[in-house]
């Protein structure tokens, strides 16, 4: 959840037309959410038309649902910030060189342009004032609350991520301090000072970096090729929500080339990667005719001290395509001909480039549509003197990050955005918190499996041929039965076919908030190709009971083969056809359900720290979402587990 | 590239800015044959593709100089004085930029608006003092010239020759078309100014803008001059040159290693804001090395948001435009000049600089030889 204190500060920085952002004041406030933390919230009714979704639409009518529009140049990302040539010679990309960035700029102060920005993200908790830190750096005593959980299962208390994590930003730090100062957090000490111990100032500063390190993994948004991860002020107050009842949508053009971030028209498609410049072409070797053409387009760069108007560009009428008029002699009259052919050619562009001009719509920076008088008090460094060239402020939607509503919303209701498909321990893992009655969570049977394994021996051959075959054969099955169900999303199915655990498949710890599906690391092709191996490991991960309470095809599966008659297995493992799947394999029987109800109830006893709460309690961690106190996290994250064992205990006894 | 009665008719290039090929093509411009001068084209789609650049060099009957764009809507008083003199010949010992031939800085291209920044060796150190060093020997030849009557192509003409002399290729020469070795831009021009017939008056001011090649790297520098003692005595006119010489050495001087390039705009912006003059948005400072343009982008105006720091060996220029009034800008036809948008006169400096390891080394610094530099405020 959002940590942000100090909304004015966020508010003027999207008001400053310099940081070319689009507020929609007249849509949207920003306040303090039931859920802790800033919220946003519909200032009026709003009608979406649930036809218009379209990019495009927004440019005639820029109030259907537009709530946040920023440029690309003004994102905080490792691509915009003063460290970005430094973070590039080093090789860190992705959320290794966010933090850089932030830590960075955030030790520039004011000299930043994002420090009012900065300032309003907080990494202390609002209750205790202590830092909020990443489960693995809890207390013991709260890591082992989480004994016996999913999150346990998944690591999240191993610190071995973080630290990597920390180690590379201190090389980084080190390695470039001739040239940056080292920002507080990376900067270690050696020795005691003024009483405090070198060890003792070094952990506070792992600890400040790994709070950052969460605050801003719970605020990145994958932007595009380019960019990659960044933060996007304004776009990170929008709160979570985990089922599947999101009302925004992030929208970004993505396609854009990875070199420059441009569209389109940027040479590297044209001429290759920044890196090839010692095979450059050599001038005397390119003959082939078809050069000639075309040069003026990659000159509209404003970049290099040198500006190109393509609008006016008189010498690129001629497509390359264009046959070439054979004549023998260029006679005068040839000439006027083209001449007068330029001169018509010109003039159509003049024409043309007018309409364009009237036709443009779009939303200028800093406009707020409605804004208050009071704000203008503090405009002071707004520079209102000198205005900015509206080729500056108006935002191009194809630069720029969107946040546009999706659905129709009511006065004064919290507007949510959805950070993924997440279930608790991965939502813990990454921002901190835990949902009640979370659709995403469930509850593995690995750990019972093999303990069933290991009293019963005789069934060690049937687990091999599972690991070695059955498993990825039953696999396929499953994703067959899947797309029969399709389209519509399968609840549960974290990654499509639920034949991997999240984990495993999901490796990138700190994935963004943005749309489930961008993240493309569960995506079914994928998902087969990387984490469906042939190894016990990603079976015992698929063997897990889905929210409420049911079991998934492969713990029915599993319970089926380990009760079936020597026959039967006989049977299966020489012809493995659906028909066969489907008669031994998915129907339910007496001693399967057995199995099943021994498997969960141990699993149930498994927790270490059980707490039982009557239903008043729950009624009140039944808020959507809380990020208050670690406890209450834990509790939710166990009562959810739990709940799904007793649906499931309780449907088998039925 | 003949424009011109070649001393090799054997040779032909093609005339077309944007192709330049050997050819064997006997196919001419009918206009330039009637003034004396072969014009090659491959084929007709090059003569057409070119036609607008190529006319610049034709005569008007009964005229001395002409202006090419009568209709244009010019916000000052100044006016292009057409013909050009053909594109002038490059020696075979001279190595050629990339887009020499084309016009097309593939190499630049290819490297544009990564957030890369090359960091130089000192053997390539080595080589960028040489040819600074040479720059600012071809712009003091220049700036010697300067003087009421002369015409900026006759600058041009001294600038290429000299740039010849020391073996090297001058930079602006072909890059993107552009159809002259130096820019000269005069009073309301901003920069990218073209050499033309028009002579300098008691009065302007004048910004040479050299940048040459050789040994693979280029040199860019540029300074304006008081044409005569009229402009020198022009209290508005000292106060926006001095500004913008002033705000140039005032934004070297604070760079050294971890100077963030986004920090530039503010130290020229508050100078500029405290003389009365304005910063243009449009034009940017910019790595140069092996390229004639690429990263750092080093704008001049306040507040920006630049990318990347300063690092041992990156060379950079920092090049403010200032001007009188408005700092908006407009463009003319030919696509290259710039002046400003009310017409009052705009004053640019420029040096290529070197981040070394405990501040910074102006490349192209001024000797004690060279022509003009500071004068005092009028009171």
């Amino acid at each position: 959840m959002t940590s942000t204190i100090n909304q004015h500060k966020l508010e003027h920085w999207l008001g400053n037309p310099r940081n070319k952002a689009f507020w929609n004041e007249s849509l949207v406030h920003i306040r303090p959410s039931p859920n802790g933390g800033l919220g946003v919230f519909a200032a009026r009714d709003i009608e979406i038309d649930p036809n218009h979704h379209d990019k495009e639409d927004l440019n005639e009518d820029p109030d259907e649902g537009l709530l946040l529009r920023i440029d690309k140049s003004c994102i905080l990302s490792p691509q915009t910030t003063f460290i970005s040539n430094l973070l590039y010679d080093a090789q860190i990309d992705g959320m290794y060189a966010l933090v850089l960035a932030f830590l960075y700029e955030k030790s520039l102060g004011p000299k930043s342009p994002w420090f009012d920005y900065i300032s309003t993200i907080q990494f202390t908790d609002p209750e205790t004032g202590k830092l909020s830190l990443p489960c693995c750096l809890w207390d013991q005593k709260l890591q082992d609350k989480l004994a016996g959980t999913e999150a346990e299962l998944m690591g999240v208390c191993d610190t071995e991520e973080l630290e990597e994590h920390f180690t590379i930003s201190l090389q980084f730090a080190k390695d470039n301090a001739n040239v940056v100062a080292i920002p507080p957090e990376l900067d270690l000490s050696l020795k005691d000072k003024n009483g405090v111990s070198a060890k003792e100032s070094n952990e506070k500063k792992y600890h400040q970096f790994a709070a950052i390190t969460m605050a801003l993994a719970s605020r990145a948004f994958t932007i595009d090729a380019f960019h990659q991860l960044a933060l996007i002020p304004g776009a990170d107050l929008f709160n979570h929500d985990s089922y599947g009842e999101e009302d925004v949508h992030f929208e970004a053009l993505g396609d854009v080339c990875p070199f420059c971030g441009k569209l389109d028209e940027c040479g590297h498609g044209e001429f290759g990667a920044p890196d090839s410049e010692d095979e450059l072409m050599d001038i005397d070797e390119d003959d082939d005719g078809e050069e000639a053409q075309g040069n003026e387009d990659s000159a509209n760069d404003e970049s290099n001290g040198v500006k190109q108007d393509s609008d006016d560009d008189e010498e690129e009428e001629d497509d390359d395509d264009e046959e070439i008029e054979e004549i023998d002699e260029i006679t005068e009259e040839y000439v006027k001909k083209v001449e007068s052919e330029l001169e018509a050619e010109r003039l159509a562009e003049l024409k043309s480039d007018d309409e364009m001009e009237e036709g443009s719509d779009d939303v200028e920076a800093g406009d707020s549509n409605e804004k208050g008088d009071d704000d203008d008090a503090d405009d002071e460094d707004y520079d209102s003197d000198d205005d900015l060239p509206e080729e500056e402020l108006m935002l191009d939607p194809d630069t720029c990050c969107d946040i546009v509503l999706q659905v129709s919303v009511k006065e004064g209701q919290e507007i949510y955005n959805t950070y993924g498909d997440l279930s608790n321990p991965m939502l813990l893992a990454r921002y901190g918190f835990a949902v009640h009655n979370n659709p995403h969570d469930y509850v593995t049977l690995g750990k019972q499996i093999l303990r069933y394994k290991k009293a019963h021996p005789e069934i060690e051959e049937r687990l091999q041929w599972w690991t070695d075959s059955g498993h990825s054969i039953f696999c396929e099955f499953v994703k067959s039965l899947i797309k029969q169900q399709q389209p519509q999303h399968v609840q549960g199915a974290g990654c499509g076919d639920g034949c991997c655990g999240e984990d495993a498949c999901c490796q990138d710890e700190y994935s963004e908030h943005s749309e489930h599906d961008e993240h493309g690391c569960c995506d079914d092709d994928e998902c087969q190709d990387e984490c469906c191996n042939n190894d016990e490991m990603s079976w015992l991960l698929s063997a897990r009971i889905e929210h409420p309470g049911a079991p998934s095809h492969f713990v029915y599966a599993l319970t089926k083969l380990v009760t079936l008659s020597e026959d039967d297995f006989k049977t299966i493992v020489e012809d493995t056809s659906e028909s066969h799947i489907k008669k031994y394999l998915v129907k339910s029987t007496k001693n399967a359900d057995k199995v099943l109800l021994q498997w969960c109830q141990e699993r149930y006893d498994d927790y270490m720290y059980l707490k039982d709460l009557n239903s008043k309690q729950i009624e009140e961690l039944s808020v959507k979402t809380s990020e208050t106190s670690t406890d209450r996290v834990i509790d939710i994250l166990i009562q959810n587990e739990k709940a799904i064992l007793e649906k499931c205990i309780s449907s088998i006894e039925v | 590239m003949t424009a011109t009665k070649t001393q090799k008719p054997e040779v032909r290039h093609c005339c077309a800015p944007n192709c330049g090929k050997v050819t064997t093509s006997s196919l001419k411009c009918p206009i330039c044959l009637k003034q004396d001068m072969n014009s090659y084209f491959c084929n007709s789609r090059c003569f057409r593709s070119s036609f607008a650049m190529h006319k610049a060099i034709h005569k008007k009957e009964g005229v001395e100089s002409y202006d090419p764009f009568p209709e244009f809507p010019y916000a000052g008083e100044l006016r292009p004085a057409y013909p050009l003199t053909p594109k002038k010949e490059i020696p075979a010992k001279v190595k050629l930029p990339d887009y020499a031939q084309t016009g097309e800085p593939i190499s630049e291209i290819k490297n544009d608006r990564t957030n890369k920044i090359r960091v130089l060796t000192a053997d390539e150190i080595k080589k960028m003092r040489i040819v600074c060093e040479l720059g600012r020997e071809v712009l003091d030849a220049g700036a010697a010239a300067v003087k009421p009557g002369v015409t900026t192509e006759e600058i041009d003409k001294i600038i290429h020759e000299e740039t010849i002399k020391r073996k090297a290729y001058p930079s602006p020469l072909n890059y993107f078309n552009y159809p002259k070795s130096v820019c000269t831009s005069v009073n309301e021009v901003i920069c990218h100014g073209i050499p033309d017939k028009r002579p300098l008056k008691d009065g302007d001011i004048v910004n040479l803008d050299v940048s040459i090649y050789k040994n693979g790297f280029h040199a860019d520098l540029n300074e304006t001059y008081y044409v005569g003692d009229k402009a020198k005595a022009d209290k508005d006119l000292v106060n926006l040159v001095e500004t913008t010489r002033e705000s140039l050495d005032m934004a070297i001087a604070q760079v050294k290693p971890g100077f963030a390039f986004r920090e530039i705009g503010d130290i020229i912006e508050e100078h500029a804001k405290k003389n009365n003059v304005s910063v243009v948005r449009s034009y940017c400072g910019h790595g140069v090395n092996s390229l004639f343009h690429c990263q750092p982008e080093v704008p001049h105006y306040g507040k920006n948001k630049a990318i990347g720091t300063c690092k041992p060996g990156i060379c950079f220029t920092i090049e403010p435009m200032l001007n009188m009034g408005t700092y908006r800008d407009v463009l003319w036809p030919d696509n290259w000049t710039s002046t400003t948008e009310d017409g009052k006169p705009s004053a640019q400096f420029e040096h290529t600089l070197l981040v070394t390891e405990d501040g910074v080394e102006v490349l192209t610094a001024r000797t004690k030889r060279s022509p003009g530099g500071p004068i005092p405020r009028i009171a």
